[in-house]
């Protein structure tokens, strides 16, 4: 195929000695920037831009280095997830649900060992998508409109009964208050809504600040709770690596993930968050016979970190082959690209094949050290838990305020992240979950500006919505969502039985 | 704040770091700030980086710029943060473009006015187009112009900035200048020009609105055609076959400029002296190599000339909005 | 009895944003949807999930934090708190070594031993943020003046 023989000459290119060292430093500097929760790669490349400039670096070595700040961070982002549940980006919240009940019970070094592996499969299963179909599915994503997108949303929140834990009701409530929190700010024609007048809720609330307020302040109440029985540290540190039937039993949990991610990163806007949720939702609803996802569940952490992996190699594609970004970072990736008077946009693979044949071939290098980067030092970076937790704590707080503060300047931002950490505090005491509430901040607005969009599109008929056969198809998997869980449990009496008896313990 | 601190901190700081040296005669900067109105990776954001790294390869500014991201309400928390706390700070430069003056016009900045603060210089502008798919019944402006006059909601017009923002405002200005009760006109806002651009690609929209910068790669690529240009004159390369808009009669000129405004208070000698610091700047080979890499056509106004011209830029479109009903 | 009062506490929300979701007016370019349905969406999905809460509450087992531990947190709210009002006025190293020594207390270090670790902290801190990501940290207006 022609495509491979590319691919063999990309090699070429990756592996000129300045290429190797340059990705290296790339997936380093991502996983550092990804353990720092707020952070973010979006940060790391806007500072390097100029840098590499004055440096003088080719244009490959530029580019080899963001993608390899971009997909490192994914996986340093994983750490500080899975031990000290610390998500720092909306796309990890689906690794806390069971990476970090594992790390608390001392199987802190498995879940690090499978979101490692996970993100390799994740990361190369989805470099070949993007060798194979990137201009196929580059015209898939443009026949994705706002409709379509709804519709895609609505089927996002359709599984979010897997997300909800023992309590329906209250999984709801967490959904619904969180699209109350996604209403603040301007609205797509520029109305203010729950501002009050306040300059500093126009652009609403961050999702960083939202879901560190939730997840990792909320998470300090609880230790400072647990002070009382006097443990020193946050978990345990048990086996390091996974065992061969974990493995196994996550393998097709990967694989599955790996498309679907990658299916979704390719959509311009939607991104590594859905692509991360669904994957949860999905293989909870295939494989959780027993109820153990979000209990520390090992396939729990495979599915999303597989999915959001896959999901950043998807967002090249629109990034590429029509110029268009798919996420934060691939935006400012855009903004380097424009500054080396590379144009992408439709023409770009056929007019910079070296380049782009030498981008993902390293990008396929850089999960090779990332794999080999990371499995070794699980051993290291499970020993995190053991620092005292006057020391570890303070500093993940302190890592957290600063993060938020230098990334807005907003001394506001850290008001309402407390807030949300006191909310977080109350609703886990009252037994509703968490993640609906982030999944509701980040799909909510998405859901309303995308309808508005296609009725405004569409001149006010609701048609729209059914107007393309993607838009059909995903009413369908709606349905097939919605009704037939129902149907299997009544035809399976016994199951039920076994769900609300395990549930209840949780 | 409490007068003894500060004495106590100013000895502390005096005796510790040896830093509180008498201001020598005429300005000379120290410990510059650039303001980038929004987070990181943004296009204001870019330009303070870059330019920081230009005027320091100068020696124009010692040391480094350092890049602060204050970010809120399309550049409104900035604005009003160096009105009221940086008052006669000659440190601090904020960038700003038409994103800023046009937010400014629709009083979307808490009831502040171009008044407020000192506009420096602009650097470089990307003007505005209006462009359809190559198969689109629009043949040209005139078009799309007629379309209007039937019935403006036969035109659905997309871009990438809010509604009110730049890119809806052009299509306004040029409808308002075709004489179309701009009320009616459709226009949908999606997040960046490149998310607009693909329902143009997909055909879901008819005209895009977005900036020369923008539509380059696609036209090349034969996904877009260009209508027209806002500029006051003929656009080289690509674009050398469309026509602007002063050309068919419309006296429009959309042109998105990159420049920085200083907070209010700043002594004479400091604003004179960063006049010239841009002045130098614009003229450096490293921006000279850098502004076409941005997209950015040559437009260079200085001091006095970028007052003026910000001011008025505020003023057209307050008209604009004032007479469509917008504003009262 | 903990569900009750948390189903009162969002029926109470849910009739507050209802209220002011329906006083949204729509915008000067408004869409053909406008800005309201969203909002009252939201509230119309949130009402009936309260009043099952206040009705049919599920009576979970809630275990409350016994009373002596309430001064710690406290003090770990006030903790955070205190960063977001000393950031700008103080500076990330003057709040950032305070806020790490009482969060260091809270969690049992030794004043001595807290206080080493807020200052290294801190210093580290500025490092990695100030010096290698460029990220903007706040000197502090206090002692701004004197770098001018």
């Amino acid at each position: 195929m022609e495509a491979f023989g590319l691919l063999l000459d990309g090699f070429g290119t990756a592996l000129q000695p300045l290429n190797v060292l340059v990705v290296f430093l790339g997936v380093l500097i991502g996983t550092i920037i990804g353990m720092l929760p707020g952070i973010g790669p979006i940060n790391a490349i806007a500072i390097l831009i100029p840098i590499s400039f004055a440096l003088g670096l080719p244009p490959t070595a530029m580019l080899i280095l963001f993608s390899g700040i971009y997909y490192g961070s994914q996986y340093g982002n994983s750490i500080s997830t899975i031990l000290l549940n610390v998500p720092g980006t909306a796309s990890s919240v689906a690794t806390a649900l069971d990476g970090y009940p594992m790390a608390r019970s001392g199987r802190g070094g498995p879940a690090l060992a499978i979101s490692a592996i996970a993100s390799f499969i994740g990361g190369t299963l989805s470099i070949f998508g993007l060798v194979l179909f990137a201009p196929l599915l580059a015209r898939w994503a443009i026949r994705f409109g706002p409709a379509e997108y709804f519709v895609l949303i609505v089927f996002t929140f359709t599984t979010i009964s897997a997300l909800t834990g023992r309590n329906f009701v209250k999984g709801l409530a967490a959904t619904a208050i969180g699209l109350a929190i996604a209403t603040v700010g301007l609205d797509l024609t520029n109305v203010a809504r729950f501002t009050f007048g306040q300059f500093r809720l126009y652009d609403g609330f961050d999702f960083v600040v939202v879901t560190i307020g939730l997840f990792a302040v909320s998470e300090v109440f609880t230790l400072v709770e647990q002070t009382r029985g006097g443990e020193a540290t946050v978990g345990k540190v048990g086996r390091v690596m996974i065992t061969v039937k974990e493995f196994v039993a996550s393998f097709w949990v990967m694989v599955r993930s790996s498309i679907s991610g990658f299916l979704v990163g390719v959509l311009p806007g939607a991104g590594a968050t859905i692509a991360s949720f669904l994957a949860y939702t999905t293989e909870q609803r295939l494989v959780d016979r027993e109820g153990n996802f979000g209990k520390g569940d090992i396939r729990g952490v495979a599915a999303p970190e597989a999915a959001n992996n896959a999901s950043v190699s998807g967002a090249m594609i629109p990034l590429l082959t029509l110029g268009v970004p798919g996420s934060g970072t691939t935006a400012v990736m855009l903004g380097a690209l424009l500054a080396l008077n590379l144009a992408p946009g439709p023409l770009f693979i056929t007019r910079n094949a070296d380049l782009f044949w030498g981008l993902i071939a390293s990008m396929y290098i850089g999960n090779v050290m990332l794999l080999v980067l990371n499995l070794p030092l699980v051993g290291l970076f499970v020993r995190i838990l053991l620092i005292p937790r006057w020391v570890l704590v303070p500093s993940v707080v302190a890592i957290a305020y600063v993060a938020v503060y230098s990334a807005t300047s907003s001394p506001f931002d850290l008001f309402a992240m407390t807030a949300f950490g006191v909310l977080g505090f109350f609703m886990r005491k009252l037994g509703y979950p968490l993640a609906p509430v982030v999944l509701a901040v980040v799909l909510g607005p998405m859901m309303e500006v995308n309808l508005r969009r296609a009725l405004s599109l569409n001149n006010g008929d609701w048609s729209v919505l059914i107007g393309s056969p993607i838009t059909i198809g995903l009413w369908i998997m709606v349905a097939v969502s919605l009704f037939l869980p129902q149907l299997l449990r009544r035809r399976k009496p016994v199951a039920k039985t076994v769900i609300e008896e395990t549930d209840a313990d949780g | 704040m409490n007068r003894t601190i500060r004495i106590l901190l100013a000895a502390l700081t005096v005796a510790g770091l040896g830093l509180a040296t008498v201001q020598a005669q005429g300005f000379a900067p120290r410990n510059v700030e650039c303001i980038a109105p929004a987070g990181a990776g943004g296009g204001w954001d870019m330009i303070c980086r870059q330019i920081s790294d230009i005027l320091v390869q100068l020696d124009l500014v010692p040391g480094a710029i350092r890049t602060q991201n204050l970010v809120g309400a399309g550049g409104g928390v900035a604005y009003a943060s160096v009105v009221n706390n940086q008052r006669g700070n000659p440190n601090v430069i904020v960038a700003a473009s038409t994103a800023t003056t046009s937010r400014l016009a629709g009083g979307q900045f808490a009831g502040y006015t171009a008044d407020d603060v000192r506009w420096i210089a602009t650097v470089g502008a990307d003007y505005g187009v209006l462009a359809v798919s190559p198969d689109s019944a629009f043949r040209n402006l005139e078009d799309v112009i007629n379309a209007w006059n039937v019935d403006p909601s036969l035109v659905s017009t997309v871009g990438g900035s809010a509604v009110g923002g730049w890119d809806h405002l052009k299509v306004l200005l040029l409808a308002d200048a075709a004489g179309i009760p701009v009320q009616q006109v459709r226009y949908t806002a999606f997040d960046g020009g490149g998310l607009a651009v693909i329902e143009i690609l997909a055909g879901r929209a008819d005209v895009f609105s977005g900036d020369v910068s923008e539509v380059l790669p696609q036209i090349e690529a034969g996904n877009l055609r260009v209508l027209t240009v806002l500029a006051p004159e003929r656009q080289e390369g690509l674009l050398a076959d469309v026509p602007t808009a002063m050309e068919l009669g419309y006296d429009v000129v959309g042109s998105n400029w990159r420049g920085w405004y200083m907070p209010p208070g700043i002594g004479d000698e400091a604003y004179d002296w960063w006049t010239d610091a841009f002045r130098q700047l614009a003229a450096s080979p490293q921006w000279q190599e850098l502004r076409p890499q941005l997209g950015l056509a040559r437009f260079e106004l200085f001091g006095d000339d970028m007052e003026a011209f910000a001011k008025d830029q505020v003023e057209d479109i307050t008209k604009l909005l004032r007479s469509i009903g917008a504003l009262q | 009895m903990s569900d009750r009062i948390s189903g009162v506490v969002l029926l109470a929300f849910t009739v507050w944003f209802g209220v002011n979701a329906w006083s949204i007016e729509r915008g000067f370019f408004s869409d053909p949807l406008g800005s309201r349905p969203f909002p009252l969406a939201v509230a119309i999905l949130m009402a009936p999930l309260a009043l099952y809460l206040v009705f049919r509450p599920l009576q979970a087992p809630v275990v409350w934090p016994v009373r002596s531990l309430w001064p710690s947190l406290v003090l770990t709210l006030a903790a955070f708190l205190l960063y977001s009002f000393m950031m700008e006025p103080f500076g990330f190293i003057v709040s950032n070594v305070v806020v790490f020594f009482i969060l260091s207390l809270v969690f049992r270090a030794t004043p001595l031993k807290g206080l080493i670790a807020a200052v290294v902290a801190t210093l580290a801190l500025y490092v990695l943020f100030g010096w290698l990501l460029e990220l903007y940290l706040p000197t502090g207006e206090l002692f701004e003046g004197w770098f001018r």
